[in-house]
Parts: structure tokens; C-alpha cells; sequence
């Protein structure tokens, strides 16, 4: 475990997968911040300094996690972003993971154990 | 509203009228009265050679040889001229006066030099009569006898036998006699005006009949022209199934085919009521978006909507126009109407409005209805291909909505499940029945996924995507899945691969699908041994299988296995959880693909798909 606790931002309209994810990552020794909304979320991205951010990808409108992500981007690159889709591979738009500068894609519900590993991967 | 266009377009029928060659035909004849003059420029010799011998006449040769040499002269002059003259057809008619008069004038000496009046020559005279009656009007006819019957009576007057050149004797007693020379010229004077008049009356019947015959081949010429105009034209508007551009076209050729100032087509809206600017050639933006159209205070749309053609010889002064100052300011005159109809409904109108006063003939007013008939066609089609892809879009919203509400709570109940785990330490049974959850809601996933891709498999033709791939490239993914489960299962995964060149014209995403699902089932349902995928060309095609060493199907559920829903009783007994819809998947995919599946199978055996899919055909883009 790292010396200072690491904090992340989760971003999803569903409160029982902010729930989860709480659960599990603060299992797993992260700090946690939830936001409902693209707003909140900006909002909370902007005060403080996050180590990761953790995006629904299709919140209430279709294409709402992408302008999260692009608003963040411009705030701060530096900040790895998961993003988590609840849509099927088949009608999914093709997102160019690199173009949009994230850490990766992943459909939901994604593995705690995967999870947890990507983001101790990603937090070295 | 279409724009007005400025990129490249489609080029207008040509519809140019056919010219009547009337000055072609005075030149044909001119060219025959040549040919007819070397034949009496070669007859003067002739008889003065035949003539002198064998009928022992004395005339004088000297001034004879140089008559005919001068019509010879005369005539290789306009000979040699013939095309100058033909390219000033304005001229042609004062060249035949021309022709007449130096004709006449050597005519006139031939009578003088041979005996006067009483000369057998004079009856010449009668020939260029009949000529004449062919080349000229009447009245030119009649005044040319005239003219005939007043030199032979001056020759007839001035003619006494000391002035005779003639030596012959008949000739000097005839002429001797002023009442015979009078009695003679009377005669010659009765019998041109006779054949005059017989000339005359026979060309006008020719002429009569010339004229109605040129008449039904000008009717023949036009209606051939219209079909082939409408042909083209119809060709030419169902050739895009962009709404704008279909009525642009039809305003644009309709225009083109009348030879009119402009045309207008209006499209009636969903109410019935209400008629809107759908496109217009030759008009003014001004005048198109002059004011709204209703149908109520416009009695001629009204009366067109019901059925009727209808024109209006002047649209400045018709109080059934609604915008008669607009349309003067626009300049125009006449106008003819007619409704726009498809498979018995109306769809619209078409107006078309000249710049001149013009009475539109019954013709016209046919050609105006196949014309518009023609475009409310393109026009249906047009809307229909709109319609649907409206449907397409919104059907593929509402699959998408869908599958994210289906998808966004069982992903929320897995993700809760998950995370039970790193809340604290579980007991095995509540282990279990967490796991026992877990699969039931994989199920779901699967249930959902399987139903989207089914719905997929079935959007329409027009939304297809496609681009040239190889097969293996394009399946590489499930390829690479499949031959890790294979070895997870302890089966082994051979690939038989001949061919893998050949391009075929698919979408990837497609092709994926296709065999992903035939591969998962393979591997699901074999215990043992292994699982093949080959594929190889075959003349055009290429062929391409999945074959396994499992459980195998009955065939009496061959048949069944691709309709959807389906699962058979040996794959139930396996435990494997599906949804039955994998096969079906596939069939509709490879039918989108032009392609066929089949399935050859024995139970405990094994089973093998077939599936052989076109090749892209060269010069596919």
C-alpha cells in the first residue's frame, strides 16, 4: 500500500453501482468521491486533486460521459480515466481509447478483482 | 426547399425540335432543273444534227451552236455555284427567276432563228411551263403563260419571211401569212394556258398530299420524341431517392421538355389541405416564396387537386389566380396545371407558365399529365425510401435505449452482488447463493445481448455497412477466443486455412458475429476431442466451416435450429445455458451477406456448419 491514501472520483447516475464501487474500492485501501451527475462530478474534479476518475460512460443522455471526459481532460491530462459501459458491445460507437486519452473502456459490471487491479497497476 | 445547386448535376434531357427542310427542297429541285438543262443544252445539238440531215430544215447553225453553247455556259456557271447558292437559301427563289429568264431569252432566239411562231420550237415553251408549276407558286405559273403567249405574239408580229433565218420554204410560206401566224399564236396561246392549268392543278394535289404526309411524320417525330423525353426523364428522376433533388429534376426537365419560362411543383402536406413549395425551375426566389398557398382561396389548385387540368390563357388577368400582380412583375402569361398523381392518390401539382401568350394544345396537356404522373412516382418513391429511413433510425434508438435500460439494473445487482465479498467475510452458503445469483444474472446479460444482435441482424438492407475485408483478419478476435477456450477445455482448435487472400464484401462486425457464435457453441458443446474451423475458395465463393466432435443434433431439429428461439433437447441436457438465438443470428447475418449456411450433423458424432459467402466482385468499392 502506498504511503498516502490514494482518493478516486466515481461519476454514475445509478447510486447502487456508486454503492458498490465504494465498497469495493475502499476495500481495497482508495479513498472514495461519488458524484450523481456530469456537473457534480466536473465540480468535484475541479476542487481537489484526484489520483483516478471512474466514468459511466451513458449517463442521461447518450453522449454525456464523453463531454465529461473531454472537460476533464482539458482541466487536467494527467488524471487516469476508467470508463464504464452499460451498452453492448454491438451497438457501441467505436471509442478510440487513445484519441480520447482514457485508461480503458470497460463494460459493466466490471470484476472487483479486475478493478482493484487495473488501479494498483495504474496508481505505482 | 431545394437550394439552388451549384456543384456538378445531372444534365437535362434534350428534347430540340425537328427543323422541316422546305428550303432543302427548292435546292433539290434547282439541282434537278441543272441536270435537266445540260440534257437541253445537249438536245439543241442533237437536233441541229439529227434535224438539218433527216429533215432537211435550213436554219442557221452558226447562231444555234451559239445558243447552246451559251445554256451550256449558263449552266456550268450555276453548276459550279451550287453550293454557294444552297448556303443562302434566301436567294434560291430570285436564282430561279434568274434561271427562268436566261432560259427564256435562249428559248426565244431558238423560236426567232428557227422559223418565228410557227417554228415546232415554240412548243418548248410548254416544258417550262410544266417545270415551273412543279418550282413556283400558281399565280407565277399563270403570269409566266402570260408572259409565254406575249413574246410568241411579238415573234408573231415581227416575224414576216424577210426576216426569217429559216431558208425553208414551209417555214417561209407559214410565215408568210399574218392570219396564219395570228391563227398559230392563238392555238399555242389556248394550249399553255391548258397545260397550265393541268400542271398547276396536279402539283397542288401533290403538294396537298405531300403536305399531310409531311404533316403525320412531324406528329410521328414529336410523339416518338415525347416518349423518348419522358423515358429519359423518367430514368433521370428515379435515379436519386433524395426528395429535394426528385423535385428539382422534375421542375428543371419539365421546364426543358415545354421549352416554358418555368415550372413549379407543389406537394400537398400530410393534411391534405395545405400546398407546399417543393421545387421550381426558371423562377424567382422572389416569386416562389411570394405568399402561402391555400387551397381555399386558390379555385385553380382546388379544381387541379380534384382531377382537372386546367390553363389559364393570362395569369395577370384571371381572378382565379391568386397572385396576378406577382406573376406580372415575373413576368408571365399563360399557364397549365395538372395534378401529380401515384396509384390514385395526388400527391402534389405541377405548374408550368410561359412567358408569351400561349393557348395549350390537347397534346400538350396529355404530355403535362404523363409528365407529372412520372414525377408523383419518383416523388412516392422518394418519400417512401424517407419514411423508412426515418422508421430505421428510430428503430435502431429505440434497440439502443432498450438494451440500456435491460442491461443498466442487472449490471447494478451483479455490480452489488460483486462487491458483498468486500464488505465482509461470507459464510459457503451465502457464498453459494451469491454465485448461484451471479449465474442467473449472466443469463440475463446473455438474453439481452442475443436479442440486440438478433435485432441488428434484421435492419434493412440501405443501413448496411460493408467494406472489402479478408475473412481471417476480420475474425481474427473470436479466432484467438476460441482457441484459448479450446485449450482451457483440454480439446484441441485446428484451423484449415486455404485462401486467405480472397476478399469479400462485409461488414467486419458481421463476420465476427457469425463466427463467434458458431464457435462458442462448438466449444460449448463438445466434451472431447476438437473443434475445426477451415474455409477455402470455390469458384467465387468462399467456403467456410466450423466443425466439432460433440454432442451432435437430431434430424428431425435440423430444420428447427435457425428459426430463433430454439434450443435442442441435447443441448438442454448439457447443462450450457443459452438463449437459442445464436443460430438464428447467423442465418440472418449470412443471408445479408448473399451467402447460405448448412449444417450437417449426427448425434454423439459431431456436427459441421457450412457456410459458403461471396466473393467481392472485382472493381467493388
Amino acid at each position: 500500500m502506498q504511503k498516502e491514501k490514494c482518493v478516486i472520483l466515481c461519476v454514475d447516475d445509478d447510486p447502487d453501482i456508486l454503492v458498490s464501487l465504494q465498497i469495493v474500492l475502499e476495500s481495497g485501501g482508495y479513498g472514495v468521491v461519488t458524484a450523481r451527475t456530469g456537473k457534480e462530478g466536473i465540480r468535484e474534479f475541479r476542487k481537489a486533486k484526484f489520483d483516478a476518475v471512474i466514468l459511466d460512460l451513458m449517463m442521461e443522455e447518450i453522449d454525456s460521459g464523453t463531454v465529461i471526459l473531454k472537460e476533464m481532460k482539458a482541466h487536467d491530462p494527467r488524471v487516469p480515466i476508467l470508463m464504464l459501459s452499460s451498452t453492448g458491445d454491438s451497438l457501441e460507437g467505436a471509442i478510440d481509447t487513445n484519441e480520447m486519452g482514457l485508461a480503458g473502456v470497460f463494460q459493466k459490471p466490471i470484476d472487483p478483482k479486475v478493478l482493484l487491479g487495473l488501479l494498483k497497476a495504474k496508481l505505482k | 426547399m431545394p437550394s439552388p445547386r451549384t456543384g456538378p448535376r445531372k444534365e437535362p434531357v434534350s428534347t430540340d425540335p425537328i427543323l422541316l427542310p422546305l428550303d432543302k427542297e427548292l435546292q433539290e429541285r434547282m439541282y434537278w432543273f441543272t441536270r435537266l438543262r445540260w440534257i437541253a443544252g445537249v438536245a439543241i445539238f442533237g437536233g441541229i444534227g439529227l434535224g438539218i440531215p433527216i429533215l432537211g430544215i435550213q436554219i442557221p447553225l452558226k447562231p444555234l451552236f451559239l445558243v447552246a453553247i451559251a445554256v451550256l455556259g449558263y449552266n456550268l456557271v450555276l453548276h459550279l455555284n451550287r453550293e454557294r447558292i444552297a448556303s443562302a437559301p434566301s436567294h434560291a427563289r430570285n436564282i430561279i427567276y434568274l434561271q427562268i429568264g436566261l432560259d427564256w431569252a435562249a428559248l426565244t432566239t431558238m423560236v426567232h432563228l428557227t422559223g418565228g411562231v410557227v417554228s415546232p420550237v415554240s412548243l418548248i415553251f410548254a416544258f417550262h411551263l410544266i417545270i415551273g408549276s412543279i418550282l413556283l407558286s400558281r399565280r407565277a405559273c399563270y403570269l409566266m403563260t402570260c408572259g409565254a403567249s406575249a413574246l410568241l405574239g411579238c415573234l408573231a408580229w415581227v416575224t414576216s419571211p424577210n426576216s426569217l433565218h429559216a431558208d425553208d420554204s414551209i417555214m417561209r410560206f407559214l410565215a408568210g401569212d399574218p392570219g396564219i401566224r395570228f391563227h398559230i399564236w392563238v392555238g399555242l396561246t389556248l394550249f399553255f394556258f391548258v397545260t397550265t392549268y393541268l400542271a398547276t392543278s396536279i402539283t397542288a394535289q401533290l403538294r396537298e398530299k405531300e403536305d399531310a404526309l409531311s404533316r403525320s411524320g412531324q406528329a410521328l417525330d414529336r410523339s416518338y420524341q415525347e416518349m423518348e423525353s419522358l423515358y429519359n426523364i423518367g430514368q433521370l428522376v428515379n435515379s436519386t431517392l433524395d426528395l429535394d433533388e426528385v423535385l428539382w429534376l422534375i421542375a428543371e426537365n419539365t421546364t426543358r421538355l415545354f421549352k416554358v419560362k418555368g415550372c413549379f411543383v407543389r406537394i400537398l402536406d400530410k393534411s391534405g389541405r395545405k400546398l407546399s413549395i417543393g421545387g421550381s425551375y426558371g423562377l424567382s426566389q422572389a416569386y416562389v416564396n411570394k405568399g402561402p398557398l391555400e387551397i381555399e382561396k386558390n379555385s385553380v389548385d382546388d379544381e387541379v387537386l380534384k382531377g382537372s387540368t386546367i390553363q389559364v390563357f393570362d395569369v395577370t388577368g384571371d381572378s382565379r389566380f391568386q397572385y396576378p400582380e406577382e406573376a406580372r412583375r415575373e413576368g408571365l402569361r399563360s399557364m397549365l396545371s395538372c395534378p401529380m398523381r401515384a396509384k390514385n392518390r395526388t400527391l402534389g401539382v405541377i405548374r408550368i407558365y410561359t412567358g408569351e401568350p400561349h393557348a395549350f394544345s390537347e397534346q400538350e396537356q396529355k404530355l403535362l399529365q404523363n409528365m407529372a404522373n412520372l414525377g408523383a412516382l419518383a416523388l412516392q418513391n422518394a418519400r417512401t425510401f424517407g419514411e423508412l429511413q426515418e422508421l430505421e433510425k428510430e428503430r435502431i434508438w429505440f434497440a439502443r435505449t432498450t438494451h440500456h435500460q435491460l442491461r443498466a439494473p442487472l449490471a447494478a445487482a451483479q455490480g452489488a452482488i460483486d462487491a458483498l465479498p468486500y464488505a465482509g467475510p461470507l459464510n459457503d452458503t451465502q457464498q453459494d447463493l451469491i454465485a448461484r445469483a451471479r449465474r442467473r444474472i449472466q443469463d440475463s446479460f446473455d438474453t439481452v445481448r442475443d436479442l440486440l444482435d438478433s435485432a441488428a441482424a434484421q435492419r434493412s438492407q440501405e443501413t448496411e455497412k460493408g467494406e472489402l475485408v479478408r475473412l481471417v483478419e476480420s475474425i481474427r478476435r473470436a479466432l484467438d477466443t476460441a482457441r484459448e477456450q479450446a485449450h482451457a477445455k483440454g480439446l484441441s482448435f485446428v484451423e484449415e486455412l486455404e485462401g486467405e487472400d480472397c476478399v469479400l464484401w462485409a461488414d467486419p462486425g458481421d463476420l465476427e458475429k457469425i463466427f463467434s457464435n458458431l464457435l462458442t457453441n462448438a466449444l460449448n458443446y463438445t466434451v472431447s476431442g476438437k473443434v475445426t474451423f477451415g474455409m477455402r475458395p470455390v469458384d467465387g465463393w468462399i467456403e467456410a466451416w466450423v466443425e466439432d466432435t460433440g454432442i451432435g443434433i437430431e434430424a428431425e431439429e435440423l430444420d428447427r435450429i435457425f428459426g430463433g428461439f430454439y434450443r435442442t433437447a441435447n443441448a438442454k441436457a448439457t447443462g450450457v445455458v443459452g438463449t437459442g438465438l445464436g443460430l438464428a443470428i447467423v442465418a440472418r447475418l449470412v443471408k445479408r451477406l448473399g451467402g447460405t449456411v448448412s449444417v450437417e450433423s449426427e448425434p454423439g458424432k459431431g456436427s459441421r456448419f457450412t457456410l459458403r459467402l461471396p466473393l467481392a466482385k472485382a472493381g467493388s468499392t
